[in-house]
């Protein structure tokens, strides 16, 4: 009655930032740099800062528009619905290794004998909840997440200190083997979790209120996760070391579970799971609602919320597929997401669009000359 | 052909038919047809007095409800008045017809306030049995209803439900009219608006609708005003009948209509643009919108200092949690977590639990169930068994189910601990809606332990996210985020610096406070 249905700016940023989270923040990123992986964290920054800067670009050429339209303007009807329907593809395969990321979690440390099938099954039905109430909903919802995570996570980050487990030693030497491993390192994680998956962007800039300056949204949320990380990985390095980072499952669990201040406040691992679960509930209701107005505009409907039970369905059975065997899917995070669905869905189809786009306006010029 | 809609038209015209075809009695001519009618119609019943007497030579009657009247109104100033003083004026001996007499009587002859010519028999009626004295002359077919409404009422006593230390200790009571006057009492502005109305085809129950013109948010108003001119009841008995048919969300767990005992609390609320429904024969108040925020906050909470106040309701806070999550969590962390637990800890409860025959689970139900059971016991028994009570309460379902082995004394702490962080939270509405979500919380910890503890908790985020009362967002100002709301909500800033009203419930004149803090309050005899 009073409010439209958008969203402001302000949870946009939170938005973005929560997707910018989510899985990595356990696996920790850059751990083949070993003590250099807080330069990978600044570089891999920078970098999505320059993805940032496309996609506002794009966001000027075509004020007020998804991805989808974007396409459906510049290339021919069929290609564009053909690469729609790809990004449709690609917003459900990433929720669905959310969801997988989180099941395997869940499966280790809080509910070693539940099937995890069921977990799964839970995870879907309250992320299809929150995308049924719509994006305005889960939008405040993160405002709340956020009142409460960002306190948790300074404490995560304090923890190790006052527990006297920190030996800032361990950050030295810096660049011991150069720069070419850092520069391995940086390239994959633009394009992946957590600097890359912010193409989602694209898809809710229509329901941001005064959406033509968003900009400085984008920038600022770009620091804070990179901020945010720098905290994360900083913390990892100079609490278990670079080795012992490079050959655990989830070095930040790890970290978090040598908190142990006046040997009370120990065993905090738990609360730290609680943590990443709410964000990645989050980030799977975002992923899904982009991939259900996806589907919306692909298909020329006018609700959105009939897409989100057979979306749901898909990102559930892969995900399924994907927790099968926990090393192959910790091979396909690690080794093919950022190669084969990063690098195009985040930058080669927003290049091309670009390109096809000012090639086709250099052609009205001629023809008009 | 017959379709459902044309099946709902018919009823719609039979009903709309049926109001318009009863037919409107008239006030007759004579006298005794009137007083006839009105034992026929009342089945003579024996609390209507009816008092025939003459003025000259004119037969006048008047009727009332005894009872409802007050006394002395109907007997010193009406009777009184019309049989002997009106012999000292000249007036009276200058009418000469029934006309003049009547007219007479309206304008001069009756020393009450709040009169009005009536010329139907259900206004008549309805005026009659609201308390008013109804005045007939015979060969007239009109009749003068005069206001002289008065009864016995429990008085303007301490509030039982909304106690406080410092503050105005007055409350509301079952009177309309005491209650409007209790507000206006405290706020003298010309732009106070009090809009009645009478809902319920049977009890015909007053309900003003109280709001300052240009503070509060003209679509609430008139928000307000098309759902209580929707309500279709035979009768309203509380206020509370007026919130369940006004709320948006009609299946919600959680309130979205606040109410109060409390006319200071009303007078504030007011002035921060919200919308108050007063309702005759309830002394608690509706508010609206009614926010999560409104329900954990006191009236005390602005009468003391601010550091104290904040510290308060980040304690209220916390135990509105903690009155939410605790048996859920110790029930998902003692089943499946245990090692989450500080280990010294850990063995604490393993030794209690030794030889306790039941799982977490059903030893923390039996608890709560136990615990619910006797506040509602609590509740409902007569004052005088109060101590017989708390003697069962404490000492046998404590004490000796703990020594018989039956519960741990763990389990009986957290459930305590629950019993008494709800009963902090300011408004007992919104405690028995965090009561019964509580024990989903237990389940959800019982077969999921702490994955579904959260699980549940992003649902009940979303869902309270979700709802809307009056078009407001619930979680306003957390979420949606506003800076001027924050001021007054988990924390509170000093009145000095709490300087707009809140942005979605109030849309203009927006102005609170506007005093600079700084260069007064300096002065004094230094």
């Amino acid at each position: 009655m009073i409010e439209n249905t958008k969203i402001n700016k302000m949870q946009l940023y939170i938005l973005t930032v929560v997707t910018g989270t989510g899985s990595s923040m356990l696996y920790g990123i850059g751990e083949k740099a070993k003590q250099d992986a807080w330069i990978v964290v600044i570089l891999a920054m920078l970098g999505g800062m320059v993805l940032i800067l496309l996609y506002c670009w794009l966001l000027k050429l075509f004020p007020d528009a998804t991805l989808f339209h974007m396409f459906e303007n510049t290339f021919n009807k069929y290609i564009a619905k053909v690469i729609s329907f790809l990004y449709v593809l690609y917003f459900a395969i990433i929720a669905s290794h959310v969801i997988g990321d989180i099941t395997t979690l869940t499966s280790l440390y809080i509910l070693s004998e539940t099937p995890e099938i069921v977990i799964e099954i839970i995870i879907t039905l309250v992320a299809m909840y929150g995308v049924f109430l719509g994006i305005e909903t889960f939008a405040r919802f993160g405002i709340l997440v956020f009142i409460f995570i960002v306190p948790l996570v300074f404490f995560f980050f304090i923890g190790p200190i006052l527990s006297n487990r920190a030996n800032f030693q361990q950050l030295l030497p810096v660049l011991e083997n150069g720069w070419l491993p850092i520069i391995k390192e940086t390239f994959p994680i633009i394009f992946t979790n957590p600097f890359g998956e912010i193409v989602v962007f694209l898809m809710i800039i229509p329901y941001v209120t005064n959406n033509k300056k968003v900009l400085h949204i984008g920038i600022l949320s770009m620091l804070s996760i990179g901020v945010l990380f720098l905290i994360i990985t900083i913390t990892n390095i100079i609490t278990i070391g670079p080795t012992f980072i490079e050959i655990s499952l989830y070095p930040t669990i790890e970290t978090v579970r040598g908190i142990n201040i006046l040997n009370f406040i120990q065993k905090v691992e738990g609360t730290a799971v609680f943590l990443f679960l709410i964000l990645n509930y989050m980030k799977i209701m975002l992923l899904l609602f982009a991939a259900s107005t996806g589907a919306n505009i692909l298909f020329n409907t006018k609700n959105y919320r009939k897409y989100i039970i057979p979306i749901s369905v898909i990102v559930f059975v892969l995900s399924h597929l994907s927790i099968q065997d926990v090393v192959l899917h910790f091979f396909i995070d690690t080794k093919i997401v950022p190669y084969a669905i990063g690098i195009p869905f985040d930058l080669g189809f927003i290049l091309l669009l670009l390109g096809v786009y000012y090639i086709k306006k250099l052609f009205k010029l001629k023809i008009k000359q | 052909m017959l379709t459902l809609k044309n099946i709902k038209d018919l009823f719609s015209n039979y009903k709309k038919n049926n109001e318009n075809n009863k037919p409107k009695v008239h006030i007759k001519n004579t006298l005794q047809a009137n007083i006839d009618l009105l034992r026929q119609e009342l089945d003579n019943p024996s609390d209507l007095v009816i008092r025939e007497f003459n003025i000259k030579d004119y037969r006048c009657a008047i009727c009332l409800i005894d009872g409802l009247t007050k006394g002395d109104y109907a007997h010193d100033l009406l009777l009184k008045n019309l049989l002997v003083d009106i012999w000292t004026t000249d007036k009276i001996r200058e009418i000469h017809s029934v006309d003049e007499l009547f007219s007479a009587l309206q304008n001069q002859f009756i020393a009450l306030l709040d009169i009005s010519v009536v010329s139907e028999f259900d206004e008549l009626f309805l005026n009659l049995l609201s308390g008013d004295c109804v005045l007939f002359v015979d060969g007239i077919a009109r009749a003068i209803t005069i206001e002289t409404k008065g009864w016995v009422d429990r008085g303007i006593i301490e509030s039982s439900s909304q106690t406080l230390v410092r503050g105005p200790k007055d409350s509301f009571n079952e009177t309309l009219r005491t209650n409007t006057m209790l507000i206006r009492r405290r706020i003298k502005d010309k732009r106070l608006r009090v809009e009645s109305r009478q809902i319920g085809r049977i009890s015909k129950t007053e309900v003003a609708v109280m709001y300052i013109e240009g503070i509060a948010n003209d679509k609430i108003v008139k928000e307000v005003h098309e759902r209580l001119d929707r309500i279709d009841i035979d009768g309203i008995i509380d206020s509370s009948y007026i919130e369940q048919m006004i709320q948006d969300h009609p299946y919600s767990l959680f309130p979205t209509v606040h109410n109060t005992e409390r006319p200071d609390t009303v007078a504030s609320s007011l002035m921060c643009g919200y919308v108050a429904i007063v309702v005759d024969n309830s002394p608690f108040v509706l508010i609206v919108p009614g926010l999560f925020i409104t329900f954990t906050q006191a009236a005390e909470d602005y009468y003391h200092n601010f550091y104290f106040i904040t510290f308060i309701r980040l304690i209220r806070f916390f135990s509105l949690l903690l009155a939410l999550l605790t048996p859920g969590i110790y029930i998902a962390v003692t089943t499946f977590h245990q090692e989450m637990l500080p280990t010294s800890l850990l063995i604490s409860i393993s030794n209690q639990r030794e030889g306790v025959p039941f799982p977490v689970f059903i030893e923390a139900l039996l608890m709560e169930l136990t615990f619910e059971i006797l506040r509602e016991a609590g509740i409902r028994m007569p004052r005088a068994i109060g101590s017989a009570m708390s003697i069962v309460g404490a000492l046998i379902l404590g004490e000796a189910a703990v020594n018989a082995g039956i519960v741990s004394s763990f389990t009986v702490i957290i459930v305590s601990l629950t019993a008494i962080c709800s009963l902090i939270i300011p408004s007992y509405h919104i405690s028995i809606s965090i009561r019964v979500t509580r024990f989903i919380f237990m389940i959800l910890g019982a077969v999921f332990g702490l994955f579904g503890v959260i699980s549940g908790l992003v649902v009940l985020g979303l869902f309270l996210c979700s709802i809307r009362s009056f078009g407001v967002p619930y979680m306003y100002p957390f979420a949606p985020l506003n800076y001027e709301g924050l001021k007054d909500s988990i924390i509170r800033f000093p009145l000095w610096k709490i300087n707009l009203r809140p942005t979605l419930i109030s849309e203009h004149d927006r102005v609170r406070e506007s005093s600079d803090k700084k260069s007064n309050n300096t002065g004094g005899i230094a």
